[in-house]
C-alpha cells in the first residue's frame, strides 16, 4: 500500500485530471478510440478498466493509497471468484467428496492470491486491466458452470449473465479472448455426452454465443482504434513480432514463472529458493504416490487436462507481449495464467480417494480409515507449505515496488528542489533515469515523465522547465551526443542533473568538457596498450592508455576500433556454433550500476575467419559519458568455441566516421524539447497546422575512407527508434525499417523533411491531433557503390505529422511539393 | 500382499492415459526441483534482446615486486639522492604511501542525509561498552563518545555517523570503526572499497569554508583531533599494526595505514564478534573483513607493520 504511481499511471492521471476539470467529453475517448487516446506506445481498447480508474480518481485524485486499495480489493475479489468457480466446477464434475472440493477450491484460491507473480499486477495501478478483466472472466466462467447445473428455466439468465461478464472482461483487457477456448474446454470437460463427436458438438454450441459477442467486440474495437490486432506499436511492437523465441524460450521466462524470484531481491542461494525446490520435489513424489493409490485417478486427470487447457488458453493471447525478466518485470501478464497454474498445482497434488491396499493384519475399520487419511494429509501439508512459501516470496518481490516508489518520490522532491533554484531562463535537464528499479517500472517514455511534473501529481505545471534526455522516443541506453553537447556547453540555459544509483538521487555530474566540437577533429587521444589474460574458457584483454596522459576522457572518445579475427573451433559441432561471436566491453570507473545498464556492453562479431575492423560504439552510451577518469577498458571473450585474435586497439573521435546532423531550428528538436511538449491540453484537440517542413543541417564532409558520392537520409516509422533493431545508435547499414529515405547530392548543407498534416490517410486522426507522432532521422555518407562509409549519424528525434518527402534545401521552396520522392 | 499388488497393477492398467499424464506432471515437478537450466541473463523491457551470458573475467594480477631501496654510493655524483638532497623515494615513502589512503573531494560529493533511498535491514551498529550514541533515525548514528562499529551491507546503501568533528558517510558494503575519545576522532575503514567511505570534517578546528571532505580507502585510518595530533594518537597501544603516517591540516589531521589482519585479531569489538556463534549479519561482517584482509595483504603486502603493545 506504500507504493506510489509508476510508469503508465502517469499517462492516465493527467487524462483523469482533464476529464474531471472541465473536459467531460473525454469520457467517450475510451469508447471510440484507443485507451486514453494513447497511440505512441500501444494501441489498446480498455474502456471498462478506465471507468474503474475514473471511480478511483473521483475519490482519491492524486493520492495513490486509494488506487492501491482498489487494486487490493479487486485482487481479493478475484481470489474469491476463483474459489467460487473451482468449487462449482468440482461439484459439477462430482470430483471427490464435498470437503475435498472445498479444500481444493480453497487452496487454488490461496495459491493464486499469494502467487509471487502478483506483485506487479497488484502493486502497479495500471495493471488494473488484468485485475478487472480476470474478475469478469472468472465471473463469466462461474455463470457458465452455473448454467450447467441449473434448471432449464434459469439457463437463459445464466447464459446472458455469462455473456455480459465476458463482454465486460474483454472490454477491460484484450487477453480475455482466452475465454473462448476456456469455455470450449470447460464444455468438453463437463459434458456427459457419450461420444467424442457429441462432446465436441456440444462444445461448439456452447461457445457460439461467445464467438458472436467477440465478433461484435472486434468490430467495435476496429472502428475505435483502426486496427484489427493493435498491441504495442512502433519499433517496440515490431521487435516483439521478431523475437518470440528469445522471449518465450531462450530467456527462460517460462521457467521464471515457476521460480518467481526477483533476482534483485533474492540472492542466488537464498533459502527460499532451496525451500521451493524442495517442495517441488516433494510434490513430484506425492504425484507418483497419488498415481499408485488414488482410486479416482481418471477423474483427477480430467481436472488436470482442463487446468492445463485453461493455462494454455490464457497464455496464448499474450504471444506478442510475453516476457518475464529475472527481476519479474512483465509478471502482470501472468496474472490470469497464474489462476490456471494454481488449479494445475492443486489438482496434481491433491489425492481424491486414497487406498492403502489390503488390510494389514488385524486393523480395525477406524484404523484403516486413519491410514487412508495419511496421503490426503500429506497433500494438504504440501499445499499449505507451497502457499506459505509463495507468500514469503511475494513479500520479497513487493520490496521492488516499494523501492521503485521511493525512487519516484525522491526524484520528484529532488527535481522540484532543483527547479526552485533555477535561473529565469534555465531548464532542468534530467539524465540517466532508470526505466526500472529492481524490476519495477518507473518511466519508459517521455509522456510518463511529463505526468510527474503536471497536474494532478504536481501542484502546478512544471513541465515547461524540465527537459528529459533519456527518451527518443522510448528509454534507451544511448543519448544523442549533439543534444548532450548542447546541454553541457550551455550551463546558463540548462542545468544537467544525472541520477546516481548509489546515492539514490539526482547529482550534478562531474564532466571534463573537451574543446568545442568544431575543433575536435584533431583531438589527441591516447594510444592503448594491450595485456591479455587467458583462462580455461575465456580471455580478457586489458587496454590501457600508453602515453603520459594516464586517463581517458570519455567525452573526447566516440569509438574503440579493433582488428578482430574470429574463427570457429569446430564446424561439426551439434548444435552448430553460431556464426556470430559475442564481444563484451566494460571499463573501470564507470558510474554505479543501474538495472538497465548492469550487463557489460556487448556486440556480435562475425566468426568467419576473416579479419574485420570493428567499431565498438562508446560515445553515445550514457554510462560511458558519465564515467570519469577511465584508465582501463576490458574486452571479454569466450574461447571455448571460438579462436579470437584482437589487435590494434585504437580510440577514435566521431568526426571522421560519423556525420553531423541537427535540426536547424532548435525548437523542432524533440530531443531537447521540454516535457510540456508531451502535455495534452484542450487546445491540442484542434487540428494542428504545423509548418510545411523541418530543416536539418548535416555535414559528412569530414568522413574518411572512400570517396563520398552522396548522403542518404532515413526517417523512421512512427514511434520507432533505429537503435532498437541492432542495438546500435550509429548504424552501419541501411535500415529495412525506414519510412522514408532519400539521397542528397553534396556532403554538407541542409535538407527539408516535408510533413503532411492533412494527408488523406490521416484526415480523421488529424482532426484530434492524433496523427502527430515521433520520428527519428539520421544520415550517412555513401560511396559510389552505394555502400555506407563510416556510420550513420546519431538519430535526431522530431515530433510532427507524418513526413511525406525529403528534399535538398532550396531557399525558393515555400510550399509542400507534390510527387517528390 | 500379493492381492494388493495385483489390485494396483489392475488399476494402473485401467487408467493408462491418466498414468502417463501423472508421470509427466511428476517429472515436471521433479525437474523444477533439480534442474538448473542456463538461460540468458536479464531479459528486460519488451524490445530488448536477451544479453548473452558474459564469459568469466580473467583477472591479471601483476607479480608482487618487493620494495628495494635504491643503493646510494657516496661517490656517485650523478645519484639524484645526492644531487637533489633528501627527496628520494626512501625518505618520502612513508608519507607518500599514507596519502594513498585519502582523496580530497568536493563537499557536493558528500551524501546528504535527508535523501536516503534504501531499505534499512542491513545497517548494523555495534558499540563498545561505555559508548554514548543515539540513533535519530534508521540510518544515522549520533556519536557523543566511545567506540562503535558500523556496517552497511547491500541492499542498504548509506549510513551516516555524526561526530563532534564532522560526519562520516558509509556506503554499501562498508564496515567502519568510529572512535571519539578525549577530543580525538579515529575512523578506520575495514571494508569499504572505492568511494564507499567519505568523511566530512566541518566542526571544531575544521569549521569554516575550507573544511576538508575526503574519501578514505580501505585499510587506512583517519585521525582528527580538537588539539594537535601527537605520536600517541598516531600509534595508540591497541595492538593494531600500522605503517606509514602523514600529518595534515596543521597537525589536526593524520592518515595512517593499518593492517586489517591485525585489527581482526586485536580490536576488542571484532574479537567479540568472532566469539559469537549466531547472527547472519555478524558472520557476513567478519567474512567480508577476512576476505578484504587477504586482498589487502596481497595487494599492498604485509611487510613493515608494527604494533604498539
Amino acid at each position: 500500500m506504500g507504493v506510489y504511481f509508476n510508469c503508465d499511471d502517469f499517462l492516465h492521471l493527467p487524462y483523469l485530471y482533464r476529464l474531471f476539470t472541465g473536459e467531460p467529453e473525454l469520457f467517450l475517448t475510451n469508447f471510440n478510440g484507443p485507451w486514453v487516446g494513447e497511440r505512441s506506445l500501444y494501441l489498446f481498447f480498455r474502456p471498462v478498466t478506465e471507468v474503474s480508474l475514473m471511480v478511483d480518481y473521483l475519490f482519491n485524485q492524486a493520492r495513490p493509497f486509494g488506487y492501491h486499495l482498489s487494486n487490493l480489493i479487486w485482487h481479493t475479489a478475484n481470489s474469491f471468484m476463483l474459489f467460487l468457480f473451482a468449487q462449482a466446477f468440482l461439484k459439477t464434475l462430482d470430483a471427490g467428496e464435498r470437503r475435498d472440493q472445498l479444500a481444493m477450491a480453497f487452496f487454488a484460491a490461496g495459491i493464486f492470491a499469494v502467487f509471487p507473480t502478483q506483485s506487479e499486477p497488484v502493486a502497479w495501478i495500471l495493471a488494473r486491466a488484468d485485475l478487472v478483466s480476470t474478475f469478469f472472466l472468472l465471473l463469466s466462467l462461474y455463470f457458465f458452470v452455473g448454467r450447467k447445473n441449473c434448471q432449464s428455466k434459469a439457463t437463459k439468465r445464466f447464459t446472458a449473465l455469462s455473456l455480459a461478464t465476458f463482454f465486460a472482461a474483454i472490454l477491460s483487457k484484450e487477453s480475455a479472448i482466452s475465454l473462448l477456448v476456456i469455455i470450449f474446454a470447460l464444455s468438453i470437460t463437463l459434458s456427459k455426452a457419450g461420444s467424442k463427436k457429441q462432446k465436441f458438438a456440444q462444445a461448439f454450441k456452447d461457445t457460439t454465443p461467445y464467438l458472436v459477442a467477440f465478433t461484435v467486440y472486434l468490430a467495435w474495437r476496429f472502428l475505435a482504434i483502426g486496427k484489427l490486432v493493435g498491441g504495442y506499436v512502433g519499433s517496440i511492437g515490431q521487435r516483439l513480432y521478431e523475437n518470440y523465441f528469445a522471449r518465450w524460450v531462450s530467456s527462460g521466462s517460462l521457467w521464471q514463472l515457476l521460480h518467481p524470484f526477483n533476482k534483485a531481491i533474492f540472492a542466488e542461494n537464498h533459502v527460499l529458493r532451496i525451500v521451493l525446490r524442495g517442495l517441488y520435489a516433494v510434490a513430484g513424489l506425492q504425484i507418483i504416490v497419488g498415481t499408485i493409490i488414488d482410486q479416482k485417478l481418471s477423474r483427477r486427470a480430467k481436472l488436470i487436462y482442463f487446468a492445463l487447457a485453461f493455462f494454455a488458453a490464457t497464455m496464448l493471447p499474450n504471444f506478442q507481449v510475453w516476457g518475464l525478466s529475472s527481476s519479474m518485470s512483465g509478471s502482470r501478464i501472468a496474472y490470469l495464467p497464474s489462476a490456471a497454474l494454481a488449479l494445475v498445482i492443486v489438482f496434481s497434488v491433491y489425492i481424491l480417494q486414497p487406498k492403502t491396499g489390503a488390510p494389514i493384519g488385524e486393523l480395525t475399520k477406524f484404523e484403516l480409515k486413519k491410514l487412508e487419511a495419511i496421503p490426503k494429509l500429506s497433500s494438504l501439508l504440501i499445499l499449505i507449505s507451497l502457499t506459505l512459501t509463495f507468500a514469503s516470496i511475494t513479500q520479497g518481490n513487493n520490496i521492488a515496488w516499494l523501492n521503485s516508489a521511493q525512487f519516484i518520490r525522491q526524484l520528484k522532491i529532488n527535481a522540484e528542489k532543483e527547479l526552485s533554484t533555477l535561473g529565469a531562463n534555465q531548464k532542468l535537464v534530467l539524465f540517466n533515469l532508470p526505466s526500472r528499479v529492481d524490476g519495477a517500472f518507473t518511466f519508459t517514455m517521455r509522456p510518463m515523465l511529463a505526468g510527474l511534473f503536471t497536474e494532478p501529481v504536481a501542484a502546478e505545471n512544471l513541465s515547461a522547465r524540465v527537459v528529459p534526455l533519456d527518451y527518443h522516443p522510448n528509454w534507451s541506453i544511448f543519448v544523442n551526443r549533439q543534444d548532450f553537447e548542447s546541454i553541457i556547453r550551455q550551463p546558463k540555459l540548462y542545468r544537467l542533473v544525472a541520477y546516481d544509483a548509489t546515492q539514490g538521487k539526482l547529482v550534478k555530474p562531474e564532466l571534463s568538457i573537451p574543446e568545442k566540437l568544431a575543433t575536435l577533429t584533431d583531438r589527441s587521444l591516447p594510444s592503448l596498450s594491450m595485456t591479455v589474460g587467458q583462462g580455461p574458457q575465456s580471455r580478457s584483454y586489458y587496454l590501457k592508455p600508453e602515453e603520459t596522459v594516464k586517463t581517458i576522457n570519455p567525452l573526447a572518445v566516440d569509438f574503440l576500433e579493433l582488428d578482430i579475427k574470429v574463427t570457429k573451433k569446430s564446424s561439426q559441432k551439434f548444435p552448430a556454433t553460431s556464426n556470430k561471436a559475442s564481444l563484451f566491453v566494460i571499463w573501470n570507473n564507470r558510474p554505479p550500476d543501474q538495472e538497465d545498464q548492469t550487463e557489460p556492453h556487448w556486440m556480435s562479431v562475425p566468426a568467419d575467419g576473416k579479419e574485420h575492423k570493428i567499431l565498438v560504439e562508446l560515445g553515445p552510451l550514457k554510462r560511458w559519458l558519465l564515467s570519469k577518469n577511465v584508465d582501463e577498458i576490458r574486452l571479454d571473450v569466450a574461447t571455448s568455441e571460438y579462436d579470437w585474435q584482437i589487435s590494434n586497439p585504437k580510440l577514435i573521435a566521431a568526426e571522421t566516421i560519423t556525420p553531423y546532423l541537427a535540426t536547424a531550428d532548435r525548437a523542432t528538436n524533440y530531443g531537447l524539447a521540454p516535457l510540456s511538449e508531451d502535455r495534452k491540453t484542450k487546445d491540442q484537440n484542434q487540428p494542428i497546422q504545423k509548418p510545411g517542413a523541418i530543416t536539418f543541417d548535416f555535414d559528412a564532409s569530414k568522413i574518411r575512407g572512400h570517396a563520398i558520392a552522396a548522403v542518404v537520409v532515413e526517417v523512421s516509422k512512427p514511434y520507432a527508434s533505429f537503435e532498437h533493431y541492432n542495438y546500435l545508435m550509429r548504424e552501419r547499414s541501411l535500415s529495412k525499417h525506414a519510412l522514408l529515405s532519400a539521397k542528397l547530392n553534396g556532403l554538407k548543407g541542409k535538407f527539408n523533411i516535408w510533413i503532411s498534416p492533412n494527408s488523406q490517410a490521416s484526415n480523421k486522426a488529424s482532426a484530434n491531433g492524433s496523427d502527430i507522432a515521433v520520428y527519428q532521422v539520421h544520415v550517412a555518407a555513401l560511396d559510389e557503390a552505394g555502400q555506407i562509409v563510416g556510420t550513420f549519424s546519431d538519430s535526431v528525434t522530431i515530433r510532427s505529422a507524418p513526413p511525406a518527402a525529403i528534399t535538398g534545401f532550396s531557399a525558393g521552396i515555400t510550399a509542400v511539393p507534390t510527387g517528390i520522392k | 500382499m500379493k492381492n494388493s499388488s495385483q489390485e494396483i497393477a489392475n488399476r494402473l492398467s485401467a487408467t493408462g492415459r491418466a498414468n502417463v499424464l501423472m508421470i509427466v506432471m511428476a517429472a515436471l515437478f521433479v525437474a523444477l526441483a533439480f534442474w538448473y537450466p542456463h538461460f540468458s541473463v536479464g531479459g528486460a523491457n519488451y524490445n530488448e534482446p536477451p544479453t548473452p551470458t558474459p564469459p568469466p573475467v580473467i583477472i591479471i594480477t601483476p607479480p608482487q615486486q618487493p620494495f628495494r631501496p635504491p643503493i646510494i654510493v657516496p661517490t656517485d655524483v650523478t645519484s639524484p639522492q645526492l644531487v637533489n638532497g633528501p627527496t628520494s623515494l626512501v625518505i618520502d615513502a612513508p608519507t607518500a604511501f599514507a596519502l594513498n589512503g585519502v582523496q580530497l573531494i568536493s563537499d557536493s560529493q558528500f551524501p546528504k542525509g535527508e535523501a536516503v533511498n534504501q531499505t534499512f535491514d542491513w545497517i548494523t551498529v555495534l558499540a563498545k561498552d561505555g559508548a554514548q550514541f543515539t540513533k535519530p533515525n534508521n540510518y544515522t548514528c549520533d556519536l557523543k563518545s566511545g567506540d562503535i562499529l558500523v556496517s552497511v551491507k547491500s541492499p542498504s546503501k548509506l549510513a551516516l555517523v555524526i561526530t563532534p568533528l564532522g560526519t562520516i558517510a558509509i556506503g554499501a558494503n562498508g564496515d567502519v570503526m568510529v572512535c571519539y575519545n578525549n577530543g580525538v576522532l579515529r575512523v578506520m575503514n575495514f571494508d569499504g572499497e572505492g568511494k564507499a567511505i567519505k568523511v566530512q570534517l566541518d566542526k571544531g578546528p575544521f569549521a569554516g569554508d575550507a573544511d576538508p571532505t575526503v574519501v578514505l580507502a580501505c585499510g587506512y585510518e583517519l585521525i582528527a583531533g580538537q588539539e594537535k595530533i601527537t605520536r600517541s594518537h598516531l600509534r595508540p597501544k591497541d595492538g593494531i599494526a600500522r605503517r606509514y603516517q602523514k600529518v595534515l591540516e596543521n597537525g589536526h589531521l593524520a592518515v595512517s595505514e593499518f593492517s586489517l589482519e591485525s585489527a581482526i585479531n586485536s580490536c576488542d569489538m571484532l574479537v567479540d564478534l568472532q566469539q559469537k556463534t549466531t547472527g547472519v549479519k555478524e558472520r557476513r561482517i567478519l567474512s567480508d573483513m577476512s576476505k578484504m584482509a587477504a586482498v589487502l595483504n596481497y595487494k599492498n603486502s604485509s611487510q613493515g607493520y608494527t604494533a604498539e603493545k
